[in-house]
């Protein structure tokens, strides 16, 4: 058995987990209708590189910019290219986490972007 | 590849607890070849089965790192565990389903209807069901039109005609001849299987 079968096997898994960035990288996908190949250059890497990535857990809360660092450090990518992935699908996705963060991998990081942190306070209703 | 040390795994849980976004990966890493490597030494499992049930046992950690207690076993222990069971269930429901597709006749019991009327209703209605098996393999019919009424009990009445012509052995007929064929045959079993229903009702009566 080599790395890359559990590896694909669990990219694929990882596309429905709540909480893991295979998740966003799917809904990104989706919104952007392109294949992992064109994720894999919008991020500056390897198809390999993006299917360990998606096993992840996307970054969350206060420590945000803090958490793409150190995913940007450890499998070497523009910080600014996994910030705009994430930030899109956040703006354009709508994040499941939200509602559902007993569902998430992580309890106490629900993914909240600075903006949609703004949109709550000002409409403590949503 | 080398078995993690005891030090390294307890990192790795403590990294799980915290806001490593990295240690997620790290467990996969770490625990995918042995876990993968056990369940089809030790199980027998096939490559595809071993690689879904250690990953569910990766997943049921991710999903909740706090449900691990160290002071009772080691992480390799309680993911070996998981993986086990999963392995286990899964060849279970396999040989299940396995058994009852070469047996059509126990096709009423896959979709019973739902209880409508409470726990009576439910006992009544899986006697006439049992009834109604029981009927079906009393009439003789042929293993053709057991595979038939087999589809129209799964799909709830529903009959997608290619799996329908799959079963009466008409899948080789050009489209046109074959839909009209699957059409004849199927109102044909509908109007058997309600016969043997009535049948069943008015002894009953």
């Amino acid at each position: 058995m080599s790395t890359l079968d559990w590896l694909t096997y669990a990219a694929k898994r990882s596309t429905t987990e709540q909480g893991l960035l295979g998740q966003v990288f799917a809904t990104y996908q989706s919104i952007e209708d392109c294949t992992p190949d064109t994720l894999a250059d919008e991020l500056g890497c390897d198809e390999k590189t993006l299917k360990q990535l998606s096993l992840c857990r996307k970054p969350s809360g206060d420590g945000f910019a803090e958490q793409v660092k150190l995913l940007c450090g450890r499998f070497g990518l523009e910080p600014f290219a996994l910030a705009n992935v994430l930030r899109q699908v956040e703006i354009m996705g709508g994040d499941s986490s939200n509602g559902d963060a007993e569902a998430g991998l992580h309890r106490t990081g629900t993914l909240q972007l600075a903006a949609l942190d703004l949109r709550k306070k000002d409409d403590p209703a949503s | 590849m080398t078995s993690p040390s005891r030090q390294q795994v307890e990192q790795l849980h403590e990294r799980m607890l915290g806001r490593d976004p990295t240690a997620t990966y790290d467990v996969f890493e770490t625990f995918m070849d042995p876990l993968v490597r056990g369940l089809k030494r030790y199980l027998g499992c096939t490559h595809d089965d071993a690689n879904a049930s250690a990953a569910d046992a990766v997943f049921a950690y991710l999903r909740h790192p706090e449900r691990f207690d160290a002071r009772q076993s080691t992480l390799w222990n309680f993911l070996n565990q998981i993986a086990r069971r999963r392995a286990h269930d899964s060849h279970r429901s396999r040989t299940a389903r396995t058994k009852r597709e070469k047996n059509p006749l126990t096709i009423v019991e896959v979709h019973p209807p739902a209880p409508k009327e409470g726990v009576e209703g439910f006992a009544i209605a899986r006697q006439l069901l049992k009834r109604l098996e029981e009927r079906i393999e009393k009439a003789g019919l042929p293993q053709r039109d057991i595979a038939g009424i087999r589809v129209i009990v799964l799909h709830e009445g529903r009959v997608p005609a290619e799996e329908m012509a799959e079963a009466l052995g008409m899948s080789h007929l050009p489209p046109g001849e074959r839909l009209h064929e699957v059409r004849r045959h199927t109102e044909r079993l509908r109007r058997l299987l309600r016969s043997l229903w009535m049948e069943d009702s008015d002894v009953d009566a």
